[in-house]
């Protein structure tokens, strides 16, 4: 009130609407805080949602009736008129309400102004309604800022041409529905860190974000931050994932938010939050609340909703809200009976917990597994090329990949172009060419195809068949490309599964004899996973930088040895592995290794070159 | 071996037609198959998708392995409804090496609903062999992954 005395002093204008605002927003304000505690305590949805539209409509035209008693010029703010009796041009001038809830207010020429004058100016005249200019920013000659609510968007629609600033000039106002993209960059994400920082209260671990735009941080930065935008809605919950994993209470009230889509961050990494304030936002219907379930809330509000009105009364209210957060003690402030348990549904709709292997043969096959998949792809993921994996085919081997990507936006164009998916790719020659056969053929494509890296810790693998006439195993995980800008984890990070049968050879090895290639785009979950060194995994792979035959310790899950027992240990596993690649006896496999210094990559292309010569006498491979 | 398999092919065209015939006929079983099971899967019908495996068929679902019909039949029948979308298929003709019945592999890969879970990638892997006039799966492997693509 204090800036009132000081614009009233000389001008006559502002005298005039202060008056108006002092004698009705006392008013107006109690009036609503009353309603708003009468509706905390009947909570009866439907008659509730109705008394609560009537009491509004009052105000409305309390409001409208009494400016116009006292003569005021701009009554007509809000489009009432048919009910009022008043005239009729106002139907014309009602704006159309935007999906976002944003409006765009373009001050025309409003840059040659003094920004508090013209704000203020505007302040007073839609008081009582409350005014926040968010992001105000000139653009030419004009003056731009945001508004987060109808009411005031419709008021200053009205107030076009009516405002007179001292120069005499008339302020022409566009309004517009519209909310732009805001673009995410460092700054802003540190602003938003600091601002959440300082709204997180250590005690109670609540971190209280209604109405976040309206922080004085981001007004007095011209900052836009709106949370109904899936971007800053996606960094504030990666802050909260990264700094307070064990939240407990979040308050995101009145910000428009209308669908919960990113929430599975949540859900992954704030497993404490038991309490969580959706009020006051545009939340159209229960079903898009489905992304939450699994949060363990025990308390919600989600009072002040479009998805509150769709219910005629509480109890159905409360059984559809608590088939979703099944934990849920508390509704709205009110305190649920406790819930109606039976033990169906204990297990009903239960996904079965998944194994990351699965071995036919556990220690045999598993051995086999695990040295097949390490030499495998030590292989593949050569930066140079991947000639060496031609000696894991057989002659006539076939290899097939497919490449799709379920979203849009996902670059696998380097691989869907020869992809030979049976859905998209028709015409017999082209499947024919698309399906390779032959081992120098498959080498030739593999070499065509981007240079990798794959996360061993990620792989789930499948032995499904382990006999000495038949091997059949299944991959799935992840891999980077090593040759794009690896800032971009979606871009460079795809996910994959894999085929491969082997039958075994002559000398005693095994050759591959169908490979099928699967790749598409990772998963939000296996983004976040992939390439990160994990204390415990099933498939018990060393972390990727590591899968390198010298530098690899002996498999995993055997006990800690001496030093001595694990050198030898080391040794006798690259003999078995070198035998099994080249199809060597484990004595000549075990001299090629001495001979190279112990060095597989070394010994792998040794025996390559001297085999291209014929120089390898046939007892080597005696078995 | 495979060198004389593209000679052959250049020179006659006799077998260039049957080995045509016989690569649109493993397409065809990929797609009717892949249509079949999963229509019956998601529509829950389980003994009718149970029927598509061999007595003694092996199932690997997520590493959780099921061998026999019965089994089969029973764990697919307690998993939540499922809607699954096949988006890629390919099919190889298992190497004749490895077996002495004609074995086809079938491998898609799409996205998947199950009832009150969000959408996950899958890839399926089959082994379809013909028995007796008609094709059945001796072993299948499925994976799902978690989270949005």
């Amino acid at each position: 009130m204090a800036a009132f005395g000081r614009k009233t002093k000389g001008d006559g204008y502002y005298q005039h609407d202060d008056r108006i605002s002092g004698n009705y927003s006392g008013r107006h304000v109690s009036f609503k805080s009353g309603s708003g505690a009468k509706n905390r305590v009947s909570r009866q949805r439907g008659w509730d949602n109705k008394i609560r539209k009537f009491m509004e409509d009052d105000v409305d035209m309390m409001s409208v009736k009494t400016k116009k008693n006292s003569n005021v010029r701009f009554y007509q703010f809000r489009g009432r008129g048919a009910k009022g009796g008043m005239n009729k041009f106002m139907d014309r001038r009602s704006l159309s309400e935007s999906s976002s809830s944003w409006y765009k207010i373009t001050l025309c020429h409003g840059k040659k102004y003094n920004r508090q004058e013209i704000m203020k100016a505007l302040q007073a005249f839609i008081q009582p309604i409350p005014f926040l200019p968010v992001a105000v920013k000139m653009e030419e000659d004009d003056m731009t800022f945001f508004v987060d609510n109808y009411k005031t968007a419709q008021c200053l629609y009205t107030a076009n041409l009516k405002i007179q600033m001292r120069d005499g000039w008339k302020i022409q106002i566009k309004v517009t529905p519209h909310m732009p993209f805001v673009e995410l960059n460092e700054p802003l994400k540190e602003k938003i860190k600091q601002v959440m920082s300082s709204k997180y209260d250590t005690l109670t671990r609540s971190l209280d974000l209604s109405r976040f735009h309206s922080n004085e941080e981001f007004l007095n930065n011209d900052l836009f931050v709106p949370l109904n935008r899936q971007n800053m809605l996606l960094a504030v919950f990666q802050i909260i994932a990264e700094s307070v994993p064990n939240l407990y209470f979040l308050n995101l009230s009145d910000n428009k938010i209308f669908t919960t889509e990113h929430f599975s961050v949540l859900k992954r990494h704030a497993a404490e939050l038991k309490s969580l304030d959706l009020s006051k936002n545009k939340i159209k219907d229960l079903c898009v609340l489905n992304c939450l379930q699994g949060l363990k809330l025990e308390s919600l509000v989600l009072d002040d909703n479009p998805l509150c009105d769709k219910f005629q009364d509480q109890t159905t209210y409360v059984r559809e809200v608590r088939k979703i957060f099944t934990t849920l003690l508390r509704l709205d402030g009110v305190q649920l009976p406790p819930p109606v348990n039976f033990d169906i549904d204990e297990n009903l709709n239960k996904l079965p917990q998944s194994h990351r292997k699965f071995l036919c043969n556990e220690s045999e096959g598993g051995h086999f597994t695990l040295q097949f998949l390490k030499q495998y792809f030590f292989m593949y993921d050569n930066q140079h090329s991947r000639d060496m994996v031609a000696e894991a085919y057989a002659e006539t081997a076939q290899f097939s990949m497919t490449a799709y990507s379920p979203v849009s936006g996902v670059n696998l164009n380097k691989y869907i172009s020869e992809s030979r998916n049976l859905k998209k790719v028709s015409k017999f020659e082209r499947r024919s060419k698309l399906l390779h056969v032959g081992k120098m053929e498959i080498v030739r494509f593999l070499n065509t195809l981007p240079k990798t890296q794959h996360d061993l810790s990620s792989f789930n693998v499948d032995l499904t068949v382990f006999t000495p006439n038949l091997i059949s195993l299944c991959i799935c995980g992840v891999f980077r490309e090593t040759d794009v800008a690896q800032e971009v984890k979606s871009s460079c990070i795809k996910a994959f599964s894999r085929t491969f049968v082997l039958i075994p050879i002559a000398n005693g090895g095994f050759n591959i004899v169908n490979d099928m290639l699967t790749i598409t785009n990772a998963t939000d979950q296996q983004l976040e996973m992939a390439f990160q060194p994990q204390p415990s995994t099933s498939v018990q792979v060393n972390s990727p930088n590591s899968v390198n035959f010298t530098q690899t310790p002996p498999i995993a899950n055997v006990a800690p040895m001496n030093p001595q027992e694990a050198e030898l240990n080391r040794k006798r596993e690259m003999v078995t592995a070198l035998a099994m690649q080249t199809g060597m006896n484990l004595m000549w496999a075990e001299k090629c290794l001495v001979e190279t210094n112990w060095d597989i990559n070394n010994a792998m292309y040794a025996f390559t070159e001297f085999n291209k010569l014929g120089k390898i006498p046939m007892e080597a491979f005696n078995k | 071996m495979y060198q004389s398999q593209v000679d052959r092919e250049r020179k006659d065209p006799l077998y260039m037609q049957s080995n045509k015939l016989e690569s649109s006929h493993e397409i065809t079983l990929a797609e009717d198959f892949t249509q079949l099971y999963y229509d019956k899967l998601d529509k829950q019908q389980y003994q009718v998708v149970s029927r598509l495996y061999l007595p003694q068929a092996l199932q690997v679902w997520n590493g959780i392995s099921n061998s026999g019909i019965e089994k089969i039949q029973q764990f697919l029948s307690q998993l939540p409804q499922s809607t699954h979308t096949v988006m890629s298929l390919d099919t190889q003709r298992l190497h004749e090496n490895a077996t002495e019945n004609k074995t086809f592999l079938i491998k898609t890969g799409g996205i998947v609903r199950f009832k009150d879970h969000g959408t996950k990638q899958f890839f399926h892997t089959f082994f379809t062999t013909m028995v007796d006039g008609k094709y059945k799966i001796s072993i299948d492997n499925y994976r799902c992954t978690d989270g949005t693509p």
